[in-house]
């Protein structure tokens, strides 16, 4: 009996961790899939250096972006995004604001950041590496990722999780304070969702 | 928070130094009577170029639109010509205002969404440089002592804590800059009129000098609270309050209060301008600044 209920307790933690993973497929027209913050999410967590990092999540609530797919591959061509830097969002509104100012974003000087692949190398089955240039904070750099793709019947989903250092986009303020390097999660297939 | 050498290097000791030093210099060395009014913002503009270029990532090349803020600094020493006697007040009129439209055209940026469009904006700063010139200039020769410089670099510092309370460190730091670099001249001018009064080297200029000082002021710490209004999304308006808090003096400049004299002068002054100051920082730390 023991045995079956944790068997029973077991399935229900696999079923509801599936959920919660689970990306909703975003429907391809014509070789594309449009993407916005209803099927996209571009999430990124910076710490505080020292001893306690408190990392703190943020995303952005405004941006619209495109995936090119090669229907018959079932592959990614390519993807480009463009974001709108004052709709950055944090739990906590002082936080948010301070990361829109001249310390760190300056929404104001930079209302655009972009990311536009330059190359999509299919690895091993689902995972690619794409490349590409990001523009953020008037800087741009070319940058290479490791993403997760399925293509399938119902459209496109996507995940990555990689880092960039925010330095090398001119967001130097805060040196010692603030780690420079920025974890960033981008999953095609889940809603955005502001704090 | 700790706070790195650079920082406290640029945000007190390099402005602050130079100020001093030039301020001293320039009114002790500078002969002619007619020269004597560019001294204290000469030393200020140069205070504050010294902080800002050791800022992090200072750009000499104005790039973004608060880059221009050292250059109007050091521009600005030039409009204490029109303090010169023998201009006419047409003159001095036409002359302090071309200059404000100047700066303002320099310092409002060419954002798309910029609210209001940037010809109201340009119009709206300059009159703001001009209300702030025109009506400070005629301070010092009615207030007794160097207090006056000391409530403009308090109100600088103000509006240094104003700007990092409300949204950007680094443009607080900026003010702070701008603030060490007065608190300079200040103490300059202090050190100065405690020669006595039938030495050489007692400053009987200072007044001319101060006049001098005031388009420096209207310039950088009105500029500076320019950029601390329009920078945050949504704009912060409450810190042009810091600029003009100075303007409370008037209040001892005729009327019942310039009757006063010695210590009660000196704190009743304090306090008019600090009460504005005070308002001003409350509403920004509520988080209402907005």
């Amino acid at each position: 009996m023991r045995f079956v209920f944790a068997v029973a307790c077991g399935a229900i933690f696999v079923a509801i961790q599936s959920i919660a993973l689970a990306a909703t497929p975003v429907p391809v027209s014509g070789g594309a899939a449009t993407l916005s913050p209803n099927n996209t999410k571009i999430q990124f967590v910076g710490t505080h250096s020292g001893a306690k990092p408190d990392p703190r999540t943020g995303g952005f609530a405004k941006f619209k972006g495109k995936a090119e797919i090669d229907a018959a591959k079932k592959t990614l061509k390519s993807v480009s995004v463009e974001i709108e830097t004052a709709s950055l969002f944090t739990e906590i509104q002082k936080l948010t604001d301070h990361l829109k100012s001249p310390d760190f974003f300056e929404v104001r000087e930079y209302p655009k950041a972009t990311f536009e692949s330059t190359k999509v190398v299919a690895g091993a089955t689902g995972k690619a590496t794409i490349t590409g240039k990001l523009a953020l904070h008037g800087v741009t750099k070319e940058i290479s990722f490791p993403a997760t793709i399925e293509v399938g019947e119902k459209g496109l989903t996507l995940k990555s999780e990689f880092s960039i250092d925010r330095t090398q986009f001119g967001m130097t303020f805060g040196k010692g304070k603030v780690e420079p390097k920025i974890s960033m999660t981008v999953i095609i297939g889940e809603k955005t969702t502001p704090k | 928070m700790p706070v790195d050498v650079q920082t406290v290097l640029a945000m007190a000791v390099l402005p602050l130094v130079p100020a001093v030093g030039l301020a001293w210099l320039l009114g002790w060395l500078v002969p002619a009577e007619t020269s004597k009014r560019y001294v204290l913002g000469l030393a200020v503009a140069a205070g504050f170029f010294a902080g800002y270029v050791v800022l992090p990532d200072p750009a000499l090349v104005p790039v973004k639109y608060w880059h221009w803020l050292p250059y109007l600094a050091a521009a600005s020493v030039l409009a204490a010509m029109t303090q010169a006697p023998g201009v006419s007040w047409p003159v001095r009129l036409v002359a302090s205002g071309l200059v404000a439209l100047a700066a303002a055209w320099l310092l409002v940026p060419d954002w798309e969404d910029l609210k209001p469009p940037r010809h109201i904006t340009i119009g709206l700063l300059a009159a703001y440089f001009a209300l702030l010139t025109a009506a400070m200039t005629p301070l010092p020769n009615r207030l007794v002592g160097v207090q006056f410089l000391g409530l403009l670099a308090a109100a600088a510092a103000v509006l240094a804590l104003l700007i990092a309370l409300g949204f950007s460190l680094r443009f607080g730091q900026l003010a702070a800059v701008a603030a060490a670099a007065f608190a300079g001249v200040w103490l300059a001018a202090l050190a100065m009129s405690n020669w006595p009064r039938g030495d050489e080297r007692h400053p009987a200029w200072l007044p001319t000098a101060i006049r001098g000082l005031v388009p420096v002021f209207a310039l950088l710490i009105g500029g500076l609270a320019f950029v601390g209004t329009i920078d945050p999304d949504p704009q912060m308006p409450v810190m042009l309050v810091a600029p003009l808090a100075p303007l409370a003096l008037w209040l001892f400049a005729a009327g019942p209060l310039a009757r006063l004299q010695g210590l009660s002068a000196i704190l009743a002054q304090c306090a008019a301008v600090a009460i504005p100051l005070l308002i001003a920082v409350g509403v920004v730390a509520l988080g209402s600044g907005h």
